[in-house]
């Protein structure tokens, strides 16, 4: 009798604990579910990168393409023109008068997670994303935050997660959090990218609201 | 009793001999691969070239890999893994899948000095500027992951620069961040090895770690990984034809034992049978052991088949020996004719140590040495422990029948001149070249793997292995200015088409004289200070974000240019040993081609380069080299038929006789050439040496049916000795005709045929003594 009861708090325990992740990853899921778009889709970006090369935060404007399958073309328009294709793992940067640079997302671990996220939630591919992060989801005020926890050590060692944030069924920043805290990209979306007032839109959509 | 206990101390004692040769042998004794061995010497630099080349030059050792069987991404996972696992392994000097690696540590020390890039643009305020507004770009693009931790000490990007000049050619198509070829299904690779293209052994083993590397880096069980080159063909060969001469020796040898049980009834005879080869082949490895150290493969190969004459001495031996008889009478009775034999044959082979070839001066001394000791040994040891005890052959009915309807007509000597100049002809004639003058065949790939490596050397921009060019100077700076200067004249070929790149030791290490001069162009730190200043005006990098740099530049000023042997201990080095060769004092610098569309355009650079530089097409240079080695082998041969000639006609004391017994021999050689052409084949190396080894053979026949003997009964056992003789080589060398290695195949059918012609021929010798009995 002894180990009946001794196996019965562990199936209890399991029975709980699953109830919760099941509720968890019911909203995750009717979340990401609202986030999946059909392609060939557009959406206008405002990307805000750090670095301590800088002494100013660098700024770009620009158009996201989501092509389907993968396929991601990233074309910056200010403050100078530029165009990248993404393709599974592949990523082309074409620059007018410079020879284009072709190279592997296995070479840029930290961009890795980024893209395949995007591309994962865009596409609707629950799976690709749950393998290379852990999800969380938070609601706050100001809408949704569902954080992206990069599980390969490559990657965890210059990104320390992904924010993203939106509203109902619109995403309105990705933040990517550099290993130690520190911002390394922020990238407004839609509505928060044509909304001229560049800081103000960061102070709403892009902090840490979990 | 008393005959049988000296007997079996002859016997012992002969053995323990043998034993303590083996031992010896087995002691001292090394297998070589180098092909070299079996070529004559150099005399010209591009022949030397070619030689070097052959086994050490950068194009034999390299490797082409290609992975299939996945989608692209898994393929460029697995191969970055295999480059990951590779990289320090000491079997490849260099392994390259078109992802840019870490470079060497010295390449980032003294890229101002190395990068080609320093000698179009100063590093002044235009350049940082331009510079500065494309890292900025860079920053904030997707290759920002690996291009921010440089930026700051090289805002120029001169080291990966560098890398992409040491990987500039008709780079294979780029997915996934690797190569792949054009339609984007195979991963491709190269991998340099550390090992001599022709030294199958090591390559094997270089094999083997990439197979393993492979086997953990393999990221799904459905990739499959195709090995080709040079490396992996020896390696392939070896394992072939040691495969195939194995079984073919146990099958020679089975037939060899029920041919001897069946001839002679007595397990005893297969001892004795042994005795003389076991004793010619030890005493033959050790001579060469003693006076070269080393044995190469083929010497081996070809000598074992050689020297597989002297089985037929015991077995003339046997066949004469009945009961009643003393062996030693015996023996010395067939001694003269038998001696004669072997001495014929033994100058025959003399031609191949006047050849200037060491491989083939080996395979002679090996052979004489064994021919010569299995005489002696079927003339004073095989009597002394045979006994006598044997079945009279003269009274086998069977013989008695054959050797009635086995004595042909004898050929009127018109007829056999006629035959003799019908058979030149018709091997004048034949279509296809008379002689083969292709070295390839010395180590023949199936084509299907040849067909392979072609359609993977040109997706890959892979070195050709044809064409090549040589930069003469007497020292190596020399050298690499020179390589410099007429690197221009390349990058036309290159823009127009001609060829699809091209690679030299200067690429990889610039002159001195180049170092300094960019070194000079360095800018002072005040002046690098200023330049940057000026450069990021109105770019938002923080003041003082490029100290690295400027500490880089200023300690560039300062460097000692290097040498190649200031790079000795880099991976630089095994690709500059490569390509930049010194012999006598002159260094030769080599440029290798890859995808040679127009070879006429690479002339016309040279032509004009300079009178230091020679383009060498290796295949033309190494038909003239194996032309002359055919040369002088035939020119052996001949002096060898002379000797051959003289030595049967001091033996036999008239030369009537002498001819008689030369004729047949001589028409078959011609007859074996004539079918060997009708069947379209041109003769090479091994089929010279297959119609020797026939030819000798032939000698010995006739030289026993033209021995003066009286009476039927002697002359049977003559007759059934040469039959057992001519059987078990026919068999021996018809099993080599069905082997899958063409080397093996032809000289099988070439010494089947030979045998056959050479016996029937024997038959027919001038009827004055077959029929002088009865």
């Amino acid at each position: 009798m002894i180990s009946g009861r001794a196996s019965a708090i562990p199936v209890w325990l399991v029975t709980a604990a699953a109830a919760v992740a099941d509720a968890q990853s019911a909203d995750v899921d009717s979340l990401l579910a609202s986030l999946v778009r059909e392609p060939p889709q557009k959406i206008e970006f405002v990307e805000v990168r750090s670095s301590t090369l800088l002494e100013r935060e660098l700024v770009l404007k620009g158009m996201l393409e989501y092509r389907g399958r993968g396929k991601l073309s990233r074309t910056v328009s200010t403050p100078y023109v530029e165009r990248t294709d993404i393709d599974g793992d592949a990523i082309r940067i074409l620059r007018p008068n410079r020879p284009e640079r072709s190279f592997s997302l296995g070479r840029a671990p930290g961009l890795g997670g980024f893209l395949t996220g995007l591309v994962a939630i865009l596409g609707g591919d629950r799976e690709a994303l749950e393998r290379e992060f852990e999800l969380s989801l938070a609601d706050g005020e100001t809408g949704w935050q569902l954080k992206l926890v990069p599980r390969s050590k490559e990657v965890r060692a210059r990104v320390e997660s992904i924010r993203l944030r939106g509203s109902g069924a619109a995403p309105l920043c990705i933040v990517t959090v550099a290993k130690g805290g520190g911002s390394m990209t922020e990238l407004l979306l839609g509505e928060a990218a044509t909304n001229p007032e560049i800081a103000r839109q960061r102070a709403l959509y892009c902090g840490d609201s979990s | 009793m008393k005959i049988e206990s000296r007997a079996a101390a002859w016997l012992g004692s002969w053995l323990i001999i043998l034993v303590s040769l083996q031992l010896y042998v087995s002691g001292t004794l090394r297998l070589g691969t180098d092909l070299r061995l079996f070529l004559p010497d150099a005399t010209t630099p591009e022949q030397r070239m070619l030689l070097d080349g052959i086994g050490e030059g950068p194009v034999v050792r390299l490797l082409l890999i290609a992975l299939d069987g996945a989608d692209s991404a898994s393929l460029a996972a697995t191969s970055n893994a295999l480059v990951e696992r590779l990289r320090g392994n000491a079997a490849f000097t260099r392994i390259d899948n078109g992802a840019s690696g870490p470079a060497p540590a010295f390449v980032t020390e003294y890229r101002y000095l190395l990068s080609p890039a320093m000698d179009r643009r100063p590093l002044d305020a235009d350049t940082l500027r331009e510079a500065l507004a494309d890292r900025l770009q860079d920053l904030a693009s997707p290759a920002s992951t690996f291009l921010e931790p440089l930026i700051a000490a090289d805002p120029t990007l001169e080291t990966p620069s560098i890398a992409e000049h040491w990987l500039q050619r008709k780079a294979p198509r780029s997915l996934d961040g690797v190569w792949f070829d054009a339609a984007g299904k195979r991963a491709l690779l190269t991998a340099r090895t550390g090992a001599a293209g022709f030294d199958p052994d090591r390559q094997q083993r270089a094999l083997d770690e990439l197979q393993s590397a492979f086997e953990a880096a393999r990221g799904d069980p459905g990739i499959r990984m195709t090995v080709s080159g040079p490396g992996r063909f020896s390696a392939l060969m070896k394992e072939r034809t040691q495969r195939e001469a194995t079984w073919l020796g146990a099958g020679a040898t089975a037939i060899l034992l029920l041919l001897l049980s069946l001839a002679y009834r007595r397990p005893w005879t297969l001892l004795l049978a042994a005795l003389p080869l076991a004793s010619a082949a030890l005493v033959g490895l050790a001579c060469v052991s003693l006076l070269y150290g080393e044995v190469h493969g083929i010497t081996l190969a070809f000598g074992f088949t050689l020297i597989g004459v002297a089985q037929d001495y015991p077995i003339h031996l046997l066949s004469h020996q009945h009961r009643g008889l003393d062996p030693l009478a015996n023996v010395r009775e067939l001694w003269p004719t038998l001696a004669t034999g072997v001495a014929s044959t033994c100058v025959a082979y003399l031609a191949f140590i006047g050849s200037g070839v060491t491989g083939l001066a080996q395979l002679g001394l090996f052979t004489i040495a064994g021919l010569g000791v299995a005489g002696l040994t079927t003339r004073y040891v095989l009597p002394r422990i045979s006994g006598r005890e044997f079945d009279d052959a003269a009274l086998l009915p069977w013989l008695g029948r054959a050797g009635l309807k086995l004595t042909l007509p004898a050929f009127p000597p018109a007829l056999y001149a006629g035959i003799a100049v019908a058979c030149v002809v018709v091997a004048g004639i034949a279509p296809g070249p008379v002689w083969d003058n292709d070295l390839g065949k010395l180590t023949p790939v199936p084509p299907e793997l040849i067909a392979e490596d072609i359609t993977l050397r040109r997706e890959l921009g892979a070195p050709d292995a044809r064409y090549l060019a040589v930069v003469s100077a007497p020292t190596t700076e020399r050298a690499l200015q020179r390589l410099e200067e007429v690197t221009p004249g390349l990058d036309v070929l290159v823009a127009e088409k001609a060829v699809a790149g091209y690679e030299h030791a200067a690429r990889y290490l610039p002159s001195v004289r180049s170092q300094l001069r960019r070194q000079q162009s360095l800018p002072t730190a005040p002046a690098l200070a200023s330049a940057l200043e000026t450069a990021r005006q109105g770019l938002p990098f923080r003041a003082g974000a490029f100290a690295p740099f400027q500490a880089d530049v200023a300690h560039a000023r300062s460097l000692e240019p290097l040498t190649p042997e200031a790079v000795r201990e880099t991976p630089v080095a095994s690709i500059l040993e490569a390509l930049l060769r010194i012999s006598d004092g002159t260094v030769m610098a080599l440029v290798v081609f890859a995808g040679v569309e127009q070879p006429g355009r690479i002339e016309g650079w040279s032509a004009s380069a300079g009178a230091d530089v020679t383009t060498i097409d290796l295949k033309s240079e190494s038909e003239a080299l194996v032309i002359r080695q055919r040369e002088r082998i035939l020119m052996c041969l001949a002096v060898a038929a002379a000797l051959m000639a003289l030595v049967v006609r001091v033996s036999l004391g008239d030369w009537r006789r002498a001819v008689r017994v030369l004729a047949p021999m001589t028409l078959s050689t011609l007859a074996v050439v004539a079918i060997l052409r009708l069947g379209g084949q041109s003769l090479d190396l091994f089929q010279l040496i297959s119609l020797v080894l026939a030819a000798g053979l032939g000698l010995d026949y006739a030289l026993f049916f033209e021995r003066s003997a009286a009476g039927r009964a002697e002359r049977l056992r003559t007759l059934h000795g040469v039959i057992v003789c001519s059987l078990s080589t026919l068999a021996v060398f018809f099993l080599l005709s069905l082997s899958s290695i063409p080397v093996l195949r032809s000289i099988g059918v070439t010494v089947a045929l030979g045998v056959a012609l050479n016996f029937l021929l024997a038959l027919s010798l001038p009827a004055d003594r077959r029929t002088g009995t009865t």
